[in-house]
């Protein structure tokens, strides 16, 4: 270190703010520089000798400066004041707990918008292999039992369900039954059940055909006729000949002279014979010796009748 | 004494300035109160006058309100504060231009009332002649020109290292080791004589 160098870092030096590197290559150039050395020690001294008192300020001093800030305070700007709330509610986030309460209560708060509600509603609807739902058919047979009731008490033909002759054990249950299943059939093309009751009990003549009664303008007469006789046949499936005969019945009457009442005529013939009324199978079977689509079998009928 | 306020003692300068930015008005108290002296000491140096003095360390301290949202952790506390004392002290120059014109105070040198009465240090443990050194010295560094005087006071009152002066005064640390070494050789002058200087010497 030359002499230059040592004057620009000698106050460094003297306040003992000089790196240790630094400090020893100063120390190196005083201990031979006598110059050098008369300066630093001048400096020295002068550093000890000119130590200034600390002055104590006047009474009261930081109460005023409080003071004075408070006044600042409550004079604040919106913008500042809006900057130091901001300030606050941003040291208050930076905590992990309100984070993680935030984030509960957005969880509960999407969870109630998105998930769709009344969920138990949706449990109760149970889709049968018939396409009805499971409520619908409840009430349907509940208003079947109406109507069975109504039909044993008004007919005085429900002796057929207790008909000793034609062997079937068919009991008022299952009349029921069998009456519920021929309103679910009825139900299946469109027609209101209740009807039904007025109809088979013949207490009403306009409703001879529940299905038109219900919605005469859905469908034409001879899609009636046939899905009525596709009904009468399906409560001999279910229910056997003895419940069927009347259906039938019905729809020989109604349908006279027609391909319908013919084959009605037909199948109720097939029902008399098999619960053993014969007499009544052979007029029937008699009366289609003159249809074109019957006449054959019927008289085939008739002789095996007559053999038997 | 609460826990409160053993942590506010405990803490450091920028601890405490960076909880006042947070809305604790203790922490301002605690920091004036650990600051005024010196504050107030460099000011009273600087302007000779106890009242402006009081002034000037309050308007200091008040400028730490306004500007506390511009401290930063990193920063030295301290340093900051002088820089803020820095730029008040400029309008007080404004005011008193007569206080930094050298040659105006030429014939304060070497006088022991230079000094007002009031406005000098006050009598306390130091023997007779270390006030009246005191005297000699404050009344030729209010003769020194205004940036030797500032940096002659912040550092020998404020108790600034070099770089932090060149901090607090926007000055490179070449400029401040300049001023300084001047300052120094001037009041050097006015005490080489007297009996303190010459014991330091040994």
């Amino acid at each position: 270190m030359d002499c230059e160098t040592f004057e620009r870092i000698v106050l460094d030096r003297v306040f003992l703010e000089l790196d240790e590197l630094t400090m020893g290559a100063a120390q190196r150039h005083v201990a031979h520089c006598s110059r050098c050395r008369s300066i630093e020690v001048g400096l020295r001294a002068t550093r000890d000798v000119c130590r200034l008192p600390q002055m104590a300020p006047m009474e009261g001093f930081t109460e005023g400066v409080v003071a004075a800030e408070k006044q600042i305070h409550s004079i604040l700007p919106f913008r500042q004041r809006a900057n130091r709330a901001l300030s606050v509610l941003a040291a208050y986030a930076m905590r992990p707990q309100p984070t993680m309460a935030a984030l509960l209560l957005l969880m509960i708060g999407a969870s109630l918008f998105l998930v769709r509600a009344r969920p138990a509603e949706r449990d109760l609807v149970q889709i049968t292999e018939r396409g009805v739902p499971e409520g619908e058919i409840e009430q349907s047979d509940n208003k079947g039992n109406n109507f069975a009731n109504t039909y044993v008490g008004a007919n005085p033909a429900g002796a057929l369900s207790s008909d000793p002759a034609s062997g079937a054990s068919t009991t008022p249950q299952s009349t029921s039954n069998a009456h519920g299943n021929k309103c679910i059939a009825h139900c299946e093309f469109g027609s209101n059940c209740e009807l039904d009751s007025g109809t088979l009990g013949g207490q009403s003549p306009k409703a001879d055909n529940p299905c038109e009664e219900a919605n005469p303008s859905n469908q034409s007469e001879p899609q009636l006729a046939t899905h009525e006789l596709d009904a009468a046949r399906a409560i001999r499936k279910v229910s056997g000949c003895a419940a069927a005969i009347q259906p039938f019945e019905v729809i020989r009457q109604k349908y006279p002279s027609s391909e319908i009442g013919q084959s009605a005529t037909w199948d109720a013939a097939e029902c008399y014979a098999k619960t053993n009324r014969r007499q009544i199978a052979r007029s029937l079977l008699e009366s289609l010796t003159s249809s074109p689509k019957y006449a054959k079998r019927a008289k085939s009928q008739l002789d095996s009748m007559d053999s038997h | 004494m609460t826990r409160h306020s053993e942590d506010q003692k405990e803490a450091t300068d920028e601890m405490l300035m960076v909880r006042y930015q947070r809305g604790h008005r203790d922490a301002f108290a605690s920091l004036v109160t650990r600051h005024a002296t010196t504050i107030f000491s460099v000011s009273f140096y600087l302007l000779g006058n106890e009242v402006q003095a009081d002034k000037m360390a309050q308007d200091t301290f008040v400028e730490v309100v306004r500007e506390a949202a511009t401290f930063h952790l990193e920063a030295q506390f301290r340093t900051w504060v002088f820089g803020l004392f820095h730029k008040i002290s400029s309008k007080y120059y404004a005011e008193f231009p007569d206080k930094g014109d050298d040659t105006r105070n030429a014939s304060r040198v070497n006088s022991t009332d230079a000094l007002d009465t009031e406005s000098a240090p006050p009598a306390s443990s130091r023997s007779f002649r270390s006030q009246i050194l005191a005297r000699r010295v404050a009344n030729r560094v209010a003769t020194l020109p205004i940036p030797m005087r500032e940096v002659f006071l912040y550092k020998q009152a404020g108790q600034l290292s070099l770089q932090n002066i060149a901090t607090a005064t926007g000055a490179d640390v070449d400029t401040v080791r300049h001023l300084l070494r001047a300052a120094f050789d001037r009041i050097q002058d006015c005490v080489e004589d007297t009996k303190e200087y010459v014991r330091a010497l040994r």
